[in-house]
């Protein structure tokens, strides 16, 4: 007789109904039983472990990673400006170039170019300014967030505990209860016999 | 409303927001699918915003071939199953905790039974071992079949393998269980 195969025990396993062929044999093949058996085992397993659904948390409130990625591009291209890095786009060019001093040629300008300078250095100041306070909120979101888990933890260890010690008052209760049983037990019996002397008396 | 490959190609095109309606779409699915292997909410929580960022940039990679969702969960399930092969040792302690969790703190309708409770204890450390012996990747075919109910063809989409080869595994997966689950019992009744 030709046993079944892999496929055809699993089918059967989630849909009995499909075909009537495969219970058929599974009927006089003992063989083939067992193994379906086995299966069936493990699919209760399987059922019994799966997880306990759980209450998601809402996602904090700070930006997605996607939208992240511009802001961090804009972040570096602040730092990397202020670091004397310039971008330029002439011509259907692009270049970068790097000065430490990158106006170097300051005395050689007017009192308007001066200005127009430094109120770009107080924007590039604000700016880096409003990273630096937004790098800052980051990262303490971040310890919060650390820190809420470990507390997380500490409550879920100390619930195991109070399990734990629940247990043990349990068992002793329990030992208890069965040693005061046994007592009134020979308590009824001895209560008995003296009843019995005092009868025959 | 947009469909999703409607969604992908805008977000293709740079309008990021549209990555939003995607991630509100998909979000619960696949934190629950990531819950089911790693079995810690953090985890999963972590893993789910991980998989997101992941499948944001490969977005221009994804052609259309298969549904948007299918290409999704096979991203979740590839890293689930990378999760859980460098974090096996945790993994297996987290299990300990979900079962802690689970059975023993919230059960509280049975503490007078103190011998039923000691013998489901066991039962579920049973459970727990025979657990232990399945690779991720066995993990993943119980997690999507039995806890997700999908049909054996939206496996084998999302898994990117054959029907036959879903079925194999899953059958591979349930002996696992079943035997050492006998096994386990066998040596429970044998040893005092």
């Amino acid at each position: 007789m030709k046993h079944l195969t892999e496929t055809q025990l699993i089918d059967h396993l989630f849909e009995p109904q499909a075909d009537s062929s495969t219970k058929q044999h599974l009927d006089h093949c003992a063989n083939c039983r067992e193994q379906f058996e086995v299966l069936q085992d493990g699919l209760s397993i399987a059922r019994q472990s799966e997880p306990e659904p759980v209450a998601w948390k809402q996602p904090r409130s700070r930006p997605s990673l996607w939208k992240r990625v511009p802001l961090a591009a804009a972040a570096v291209l602040l730092v990397a400006s202020l670091l004397g890095f310039r971008a330029d786009y002439r011509e259907g060019q692009f270049s970068v170039q790097f000065s430490l001093f990158p106006r170097s040629n300051v005395q050689s300008v007017s009192d308007q170019e001066l200005q127009t300078q430094l109120a770009e250095l107080e924007k590039r100041v604000a700016a880096a300014l409003d990273y630096h306070t937004a790098r800052t909120a980051n990262e303490l979101n971040e310890q919060f967030a650390a820190l809420q888990e470990s507390q997380y933890r500490d409550l879920v260890e100390l619930s195991i505990q109070v399990k734990e010690s629940l247990d043990n008052t349990e068992l002793q209760t329990g030992k208890r209860i069965a040693m005061l049983n046994r007592n009134l037990e020979v308590l009824k019996r001895h209560t008995g016999a003296d009843a019995q002397d005092g009868a025959l008396q | 409303m947009l469909s999703d490959m409607e969604c992908v190609e805008k977000v293709i095109r740079g309008e990021t927001e549209c990555f939003d309606l995607l991630v509100e779409r998909y979000r619960s699915k696949v934190q629950s699918l990531v819950y089911n292997h790693v079995r810690q909410s953090e985890t999963a929580q972590d893993l789910t915003q991980d998989i997101f960022f992941k499948v944001f940039r490969k977005l221009d990679k994804f052609k259309g071939e298969s549904k948007f969702s299918s290409w999704l969960y096979r991203i979740a399930v590839n890293e689930c199953i990378d999760y859980i092969r460098s974090h096996k040792k945790k993994a297996e302690e987290s299990l300990e905790l979900a079962f802690e969790k689970g059975f023993e703190v919230l059960d509280t309708s049975e503490y007078s039974d103190v011998q039923g409770r000691h013998e489901r204890k066991v039962e579920r450390q049973l459970v727990q071992k025979a657990l232990a012996t399945l690779t991720p990747e066995m993990r993943s075919v119980i997690v999507l079949k039995v806890y997700e109910e999908r049909t054996f063809e939206e496996i084998s989409e999302i898994l990117s393998i054959p029907t036959s080869t879903v079925k194999s595994r899953l059958y591979k997966a349930l002996e696992n269980l079943g035997r050492s689950y006998r096994r386990r019992t066998l040596l429970r009744e044998v040893t005092p």
